[in-house]
């Protein structure tokens, strides 16, 4: 480590320290588990110290569009594979209240639910531009995408998130 | 609940508030992270260039650093070859895992320098000659597997020696021998795709 510049090694630091969360928290958007949400931010903060000497311009752009395409490698992988099961796109929107009256808890559940229920891309254009707050055009960077695609994308995802709320589930209980 | 984009957005970030609370980044993940930091500088050469660029190969090298338990068996290789820390004995990278149970996820391997493909060694370390009682059996697992065979072109390091092998299955198990030991430097072509890494055999 003796070659190592100090002042890049404290910048990338407070890097880790500022972003970090919002890494981990948006992986874990993006791909519904906390472990794997943990692995996706691994290599997400390994590949930007490699190259952190080379990214000369906006850091936390570089490292989003890692993540999202290491998000969407895992969840291509986990397609071709069909012995895993747990492939978050194939978690159900639907849960049943039964006799209980809906709570706060019901409606975070089903929130999160339908928005692991998006598909992978339309699920990062949310993660990315309502949650995380990057704009349309970072995020269309992000995800190498078009900003047209991110505003029709965001506009798809959020009606489907509009429509997976509780409001079908009270039928259920009549 | 929900009846425009700007409601949807309110619950759906009050949601994710409370879902993510508590949940921080595991500080060891950064300190290895600011680890990799220096020891992508610190190599030189093609191999590790190309190997700093390779996702899955510092995610390995995450996790030694995080457990501290990777045991790389290319560390007595002369400096600079690129057979330096080449076997990882910690976690398989995520998308590799598929088929392994959780406690099989750390095995020995060696990770593609474009992250296209891991060899996970059942034998470790690999022998030339191949020891009587052990096969240097390599499970090759590719992101995209295809249906073609798997073509391994070796090359030992510092020296002409050359070798092909083919596994015709394409990536999956298969027994590897290689005439000397040394550093072979692979160079592996599978249904369009092509990746390199270096593994190690001892003598």
């Amino acid at each position: 480590m003796a070659d190592i510049d100090h002042e890049q090694r404290a910048e990338f630091e407070n890097f880790v320290s500022a972003q970090g969360d919002r890494l981990l928290h948006a992986a874990y958007g993006m791909c519904g588990d906390w472990q794997h949400a943990e692995d996706l931010v691994q290599q997400v903060l390994l590949k930007v110290a490699s190259r952190w000497s080379r990214i000369t311009d906006n850091p936390g752009g570089y490292a989003y569009r890692c993540l999202a395409r290491a998000n969407i490698d895992r969840w291509r992988m986990l397609r071709r594979r069909p012995e895993i099961i747990t492939d978050p796109t194939v978690i159900t929107v639907v849960r049943p209240r039964g006799d209980r009256p809906p709570s706060d808890v019901d409606d975070r559940l089903t929130v999160i639910d339908a928005l692991r229920a998006l598909p992978p891309r339309q699920r990062a254009i949310v993660v990315l531009r309502y949650l995380q707050d990057l704009s349309e055009a970072d995020t269309a960077h992000a995800l190498g995408i078009s900003v047209g695609a991110v505003k029709s994308g965001g506009a798809r995802g959020l009606a489907r998130l509009r429509t997976a709320n509780p409001s079908p589930f009270q039928e259920v209980e009549r | 609940m929900i009846g425009n984009d700007e409601q949807t957005i309110h619950a759906l970030r009050d949601a994710m508030a409370t879902e993510v609370r508590g949940h921080h980044l595991d500080p060891e993940i950064a300190a290895a992270a600011t680890d990799q930091l220096g020891s992508a500088r610190r190599h030189g050469g093609k191999y590790a260039a190309v190997a700093a660029c390779a996702v899955g190969a510092v995610t390995v090298a995450l996790v030694y650093a995080v457990t501290g338990s990777n045991a790389q068996h290319g560390a007595t290789a002369p400096t600079g070859s690129a057979c330096n820390g080449a076997v990882f004995t910690s976690a398989l990278p995520v998308w590799a895992r598929a088929g392994f149970s959780p406690d099989s996820y750390v095995n020995a391997h060696v990770t593609g320098a474009g992250d296209e493909i891991i060899g996970v060694l059942f034998a470790d370390p690999l022998r030339s000659p191949p020891a009587p009682d052990r096969n240097n059996k390599i499970l090759w697992v590719a992101k995209d597997p295809g249906t073609g065979p798997l073509v391994i072109r070796a090359h030992l390091e510092g020296a002409d020696q050359e070798a092909t092998r083919t596994v015709p299955g394409g990536p999956g198990p298969s027994i590897i021998d290689l005439p000397a030991p040394g550093c072979w430097k692979l160079t592996l072509t599978w249904s369009g795709h092509r990746d390199t890494l270096a593994v190690p055999y001892t003598g």
